[in-house]
């Protein structure tokens, strides 16, 4: 085998491959999907900081805080950007249901599918748009 | 290879002394096996004018150049190589999901086509135009720089496969062969088996000329 015509095999037959590899990958994660799952990771994350800080308060005052502002300066947390949407800037929705239920909503840029991100332990399905989660906190 | 060049030049340098024109020097070389390249090499060593002790001539060092692009070109070798196999690692898991599918960041398939982006075309440059310097100077297939890469490549594509193979047996001997890991030890062999193959016949090329 000589090695001239192998070469010039070689690296167009790696060249082909390269260039299948690369679209494929565009193709499953387009630009504006990766963008979508960026921002509801970020979403998610501040949710769960919210929810903990609730419970939080919720054990220290025996009552589910009126507003996010109170759980937040409770956790010393209220100035994190998380705690607002990162496109509209808006707080995320909580609201009061009973004594011991609540929910929190946020508006998704994506439907969860099938995530298995290890950082993130709750509200992992999510449905595009306006999602809400209810939530109660454990009295024992 | 420095040694060898240095015995070589000295051969001249003492055969020129003791009168011996330079066809005969280069016949006696060629007689004993040195291949032409490195025969016109060692006569070019010594200026060809008449005095009584060979006179060395000033030759520019040429490997620090050499070794730039050869270090260039290997590492955007390895690192699209090892990148692409990432990428078909990802959709191999994509194509046969398992319960205790490995979590990827996104990041990591972004990494990776952004690199074989990158990576593959300057390698395939890079290549291209050195082959093209070696087909104008067959000399420079010698360099110290070229023989010694070439060969570390050899070696970390054969320590690959090696790796590959054992991960293989040792799955086969456990009982749990999957598809999906059948065809990762398959995009891993074809990988390294092409680089191995490819930098073994230029390696074979070489010592033949």
């Amino acid at each position: 085998m000589k090695t001239k015509p192998f070469g010039k095999l070689l690296a167009i037959a790696g060249a082909i491959g390269a260039v299948a590899a690369v679209s494929v990958s565009i193709y499953l994660n387009p630009p504006s999907a990766v963008k979508a799952h960026a921002l509801d990771q970020r979403r998610l994350q501040g949710l769960q900081q919210i929810d903990f800080a609730i419970k939080n308060y919720y054990h220290n005052h025996q009552a589910l805080p009126e507003r996010l502002e109170a759980a937040g300066n409770e956790n010393g947390l209220s100035a994190r950007s998380d705690w607002e949407d990162p496109v509209t800037h808006l707080s995320y929705e909580y609201d009061v249901l009973g004594k011991t239920t609540y929910r929190l909503c946020a508006d998704f840029s994506a439907d969860s599918e099938g995530d298995k991100n290890p950082y993130i332990f709750t509200f992992r399905k999510h449905h595009k748009g306006h999602d809400c989660f209810q939530q109660e906190v454990s009295t024992q | 290879m420095a040694t060898e060049t240095h015995q070589l030049e000295s051969f001249v340098k003492e055969s020129l002394q003791s009168g011996k024109t330079r066809e005969e020097i280069a016949k006696a070389m060629e007689s004993a096996g040195w291949p032409s390249a490195q025969i016109a090499s060692a006569l070019d060593a010594y200026a060809d004018i008449p005095f009584a002790i060979p006179v060395p001539k000033p030759r520019p060092s040429l490997t620090a150049r050499e070794a730039f692009l050869y270090l260039v070109m290997f590492s955007t070798l390895y690192f699209a190589a090892w990148n692409l196999g990432n990428l078909l690692f990802i959709f191999i898991d994509r194509a046969f999901p398992e319960d205790d599918s490995r979590y990827y960041l996104f990041d990591m398939q972004r990494w990776s086509t952004a690199a074989v982006i990158i990576a593959f075309p300057v390698f395939l440059l890079l290549a291209g135009y050195i082959n093209k310097q070696i087909e104008l100077n067959p000399f420079k297939r010698l360099s110290p720089a070229r023989r010694w890469l070439t060969y570390l490549t050899l070696f970390l594509a054969s320590a690959t496969l090696l790796g590959d193979i054992t991960t293989l047996i040792y799955s086969l001997l456990g009982g749990d062969l999957t598809i999906r890991f059948v065809l990762k030890i398959l995009v891993v062999a074809l990988i390294a088996g092409s680089c191995f193959t490819y930098y073994l016949l230029d390696l074979r090329k070489e010592e033949k000329e």
